[in-house]
């Protein structure tokens, strides 16, 4: 049996995975994933963008471990972090952590809703979005479970949680800095891998080029560098927290990447009429869902995709007794 | 108060007014043609945080601040979405009201 797996990719050519990556990309809770649309409803204003989160989740893994190769060699690491984190010094504790990162990148998104963000606010109970159930996932699905055992060493779940999920969303949960560093790779404000790859693969898929950047030379000039703050023109010394940042070379493609994020968000994640489709779907979801949300058992979350609400709404559209059943109102 | 972009859509959507913002609430003064049918819903977004900060090293080896050294970065604007969308038939009392108060709606607000 092969130890390694490719897969063609339109934005990163092949996307390379172990045969222990494989089995989480064979499990039902990643193969879900096909089945949401990474861009809700958009595909019925930008027809190309039928694009799922399962070949997004693959790009950010992929990502994720170029960006873990360029930041931890060793003539890349700052002197200034050098001492701070003992973990870029050891090679067992570096192959760990690798991939750790590259299993969550590759299960960051497994939380989502039917339709991804479309309706995710107020269809499930307090407290819950879907970084929330990725967590549970990650957790509590028993296939999940028995693969981060058999890895040699096994992998910890809630490593795999606190990098796919970050700090802003596990509040109370402390993060070491490296382990803060490593979910700033895939969650990041600034360079998360998870950004760089949905704006690419969104901007491809959709037929818009405002998402495009040189995602290749931002990638090789991410350095580990100490927090620097916008108090005066040299901060160095500002502070030994170590964060993700870059070296000079790399600035403008980084202005680049904020830009498109900028147009992307006003041209196509904004869109009206996507909004208003939004609004639509959130309409009938809730009176269709039991109790008008979607159950936060693991077990009976994962039944749901794009695939059955697609069906109810076409059942719906065609039985006047079916709870989402609406007949269009007459002019007042 | 941020307001980039004021839409009035076509949409048939059967919800009540959400009170989301004073923009919203002006809206609902406006007397409408057929109170029992009326639909409406607003959506307002504005990022949280801004432009992120991040540090830079220069060819120099110092490490300074991205917004520091970058105009462009400075520069960014913020997302920030207003649309309130509302149904056909309400349309030109819609833009009648928003004639009558675009002045006051692009009033820049106090800084929070």
């Amino acid at each position: 049996m092969k130890e390694y797996h490719e897969i063609r990719d339109p934005l990163h050519v092949f996307i390379r995975l172990d045969s222990d990556e494989r089995k989480v990309l064979d499990s039902y809770a990643f193969q879900r994933l096909r089945y949401i649309h990474q861009l809700a409803l958009s595909y019925l204003i930008y027809p190309g963008a039928t694009h799922r989160r399962f070949e997004h989740s693959l790009g950010v893994m992929e990502l994720a471990g170029r960006v873990f190769d360029v930041v931890t060699r060793p003539d890349a690491i700052d002197d200034n972090v050098k001492s701070i984190i003992p973990e870029l010094h050891n090679k067992d504790k570096l192959s760990y952590w690798r991939r750790v990162l590259r299993m969550a990148a590759l299960c960051h998104d497994m939380g989502h809703l039917p339709f991804s963000h479309a309706a995710e606010k107020d269809l499930l109970p307090d407290g819950f979005d879907h970084e929330t159930m990725t967590g549970e996932i990650i957790r509590n699905h028993e296939e999940l479970s028995f693969i981060w055992q058999q890895i040699t060493p096994p992998l910890r779940c809630e490593d795999i949680i606190k990098l796919a999920v970050g700090p802003k969303k596990l509040k109370g949960i402390k993060f070491t800095d490296w382990e803060a560093i490593l979910s700033e790779i895939i969650v990041g404000d600034a360079f998360g891998v998870d950004r760089i790859d949905y704006l690419l693969r969104d901007s491809y898929h959709a037929g818009v080029a405002y998402g495009r950047f040189d995602h290749y030379r931002l990638i090789d000039t991410l350095r580990i560098l100490p927090k620097a703050t916008s108090g005066g023109p040299d901060c160095s010394g500002d502070s030994l927290e170590p964060v993700l940042g870059i070296e000079e070379g790399g600035l403008h493609t980084a202005e680049a990447l904020l830009l498109a994020r900028y147009f992307m968000y006003s041209q196509v994640y904004f869109h009206p009429v996507r909004r208003i489709y939004d609004i639509h779907l959130k309409d009938f979801l809730k009176k269709w869902l039991p109790e008008g949300i979607f159950p936060t058992s693991v077990k009976l979350f994962l039944h749901f995709t794009d695939s059955e609400v697609i069906a109810a709404l076409l059942e719906a559209s065609r039985d006047p007794g079916h709870p989402g059943h609406e007949s269009r109102p007459k002019d007042c | 108060m941020n307001i980039s972009t004021i839409s009035f859509c076509i949409s048939e959507i059967q919800s009540t007014f959400k009170k989301i913002s004073g923009l919203e609430k002006q809206f609902l003064e406006v007397p409408p043609p057929c109170s029992a049918r009326i639909r409406s819903e607003a959506i307002f977004y504005k990022e949280k945080g801004g432009i992120p900060d991040f540090p830079v090293k220069t060819k120099d080896g110092r490490i300074v601040s991205s917004l520091v050294i970058s105009d462009t970065l400075r520069n960014i604007p913020v997302v920030a979405v207003d649309y309130v969308f509302i149904k056909e038939d309400l349309l030109k009392t819609a833009k009648e009201w928003l004639n009558k108060n675009w002045e006051e709606i692009i009033r820049p607000g106090k800084e929070e």
